[in-house]
């Protein structure tokens, strides 16, 4: 698997806007916000970045049918789009230091497999996540047009999975969450945002928003 | 100054999310990786044959020394370790076994017998993880004039692993009506042994994998006098065809096998229009 791109920058971000912290001010901006995000990183699906072995079919254990079915397609790969959200959050009005809401996001990993002599392909599943996940937020630092926050949210995920032969996948569903440790937003109304954390959403996340 | 450090640095990581889809690299296509693993099939189960057919020559070789000292030689050669027992009837049939035969593979007990009338039996039985017989191997062979042989009937069950070290699970019965075999002698540090004919093999499971093998050029197993392992006689020349047919799906794929000679002793495997050293 290769990452295309890594996110190091989050980092000279979280470096450049620490020294921020603890000159908090009350803002007079807007209580409720309406936000896009995207992350990547997420524990739903997770990064497999060690190399593949070519040579599997050397050490392949099976019987002669199965190895031989098995060597006439290769696995081509998988593809994984960022995890994308949509989300809600209200302010709490007394301090207005914290605001509660609700995160609904997708994402999802498509895999390919392919003849080896025709190089068609003959096989796909797709692993999907559809997560719900109502969510805490405490601003240590605010600002008119500047904040920075810690999150947290616990919900549930939908996960179906679905290959190319089948009619229906299947399905099932845990408890997931979210830890956000570093959150920043730019912007009064309008307002552009970055994330570092763990869970389901991803390790690192830009979310673009409209409070209202 | 400070709002636009942070602006460009947003904009920079948005620029990371948005190309940040993960792929995973292909494990790599190798076209002929199924062929390979069929004429592995092949190789695997049916070295042996070559393999006695090789003890029953040599073992004629020995019968025809005259002296004590020659025989041992010749035992220390090519049977070392080995035990010959034979007897001769009064019809004049020989029969013959060979024990404790050092090699790659874990058959022990080699029995022969032949008549007057030139006709070879051989059979090959191990039970390397069983009270019972897990692996045979049978032919008849007609002995004819100018080193050539017609064998016959010739079958194979296999149960178990029959080469040390190997963990693939290589169940085939095989079996053949008739195959030819040349030997020839080209230079004194090498003997031959030249195959010729079809061989069908159907692994040991529902459905099975179906292999045909045929032979369009000979396929040669080499005795090399000069080498340290002249108890091993490997594949090492010859053009084969594999007809592979999945006994499930009925599908049928055809693999071009060629054994250059060369001593690398690499396969060409050619599948479609693909053709991969292997």
């Amino acid at each position: 698997m290769n990452v295309k791109k890594q996110p190091f920058l989050l980092f000279f971000v979280l470096l450049a806007a620490w020294p921020m912290a603890g000159r908090a001010q009350n803002d007079d901006i807007p209580l409720r916000e309406v936000s896009v995000g995207m992350g990547i990183g997420t524990s739903n699906l997770k990064w497999n970045l060690s190399s593949e072995d070519t040579y599997d079919y050397w050490f392949y254990r099976e019987k002669p049918l199965a190895a031989y079915r098995h060597l006439k397609i290769y696995d081509d790969g998988s593809v994984q789009p960022p995890c994308y959200t949509v989300a809600f959050r209200q302010d709490f009005k007394v301090g207005r230091w914290m605001s509660y809401g609700l995160t609904a996001s997708y994402e999802y990993t498509k895999n390919t497999w392919k003849s080896r002599l025709t190089d068609k392909t003959v096989a796909t599943s797709r692993d999907s996540y559809f997560t719900l996940m109502p969510a805490l937020r405490y601003y240590y630092l605010r600002h008119r047009g500047f904040r920075m926050y810690t999150e947290a949210g616990v919900g549930v995920s939908l996960r179906y999975t679905r290959s190319m032969e089948e009619r229906s996948g299947h399905h099932k569903i845990r408890f997931t969450g979210q830890f956000t440790g570093f959150g920043i937003q730019m912007g009064k109304r309008v307002f552009f945002g970055s994330e570092l954390g763990y869970g389901c959403l991803g390790v690192a996340r830009m979310i673009a928003g409209y409070r209202f | 100054m400070k709002k636009k450090i942070y602006l460009s640095a947003w904009l920079a990581m948005m620029v990371c999310c948005l190309t940040s889809c993960l792929t995973e690299s292909s494990s790599g296509r190798d076209a002929t990786a199924p062929g390979y693993q069929a004429y592995e099939y092949v190789r695997q189960a049916n070295e042996s044959l070559t393999d006695m057919l090789f003890m029953a020559y040599l073992s004629h070789q020995y019968f025809g020394l005259s002296t004590d000292v020659e025989r041992a030689k010749f035992m220390m050669e090519y049977f070392p370790k080995c035990e010959i027992r034979d007897t001769l009837k009064i019809d004049g049939t020989r029969n013959w076994e060979v024990l404790y035969r050092q090699s790659d593979y874990y058959f022990e007990d080699y029995l022969f017998s032949e008549t007057p009338q030139k006709q070879l039996q051989a059979r090959m039985f191990s039970a390397h993880n069983s009270d019972e017989i897990q692996n045979a191997y049978r032919f008849q062979a007609q002995i004819g004039t100018d080193n050539r042989w017609t064998l016959s009937d010739y079958t194979v069950t296999v149960r178990e692993n029959t080469k040390r070290g190997d963990f693939d699970l290589n169940q085939f019965d095989c079996s053949a009506k008739q195959l030819n075999v040349t030997w020839t002698e080209p230079k004194n540090d090498s003997l031959y042994c030249e195959l010729t004919g079809t061989i069908q093999m159907a692994s040991h499971e529902t459905p099975s994998l179906l292999i045909e093998m045929k032979t369009k050029e000979p396929l040669r197993a080499q005795l090399n006098r000069r080498s340290s392992m002249s108890t091993i006689f490997p594949w090492i020349k010859g053009k084969l065809e594999l007809t592979v047919t999945d006994g499930g799906t009925k599908e049928t794929d055809h693999v071009g096998v060629i054994l250059s000679g060369n001593p690398d002793q690499r396969a060409l495997i050619q599948m479609n229009d693909f053709s991969q050293p292997w």
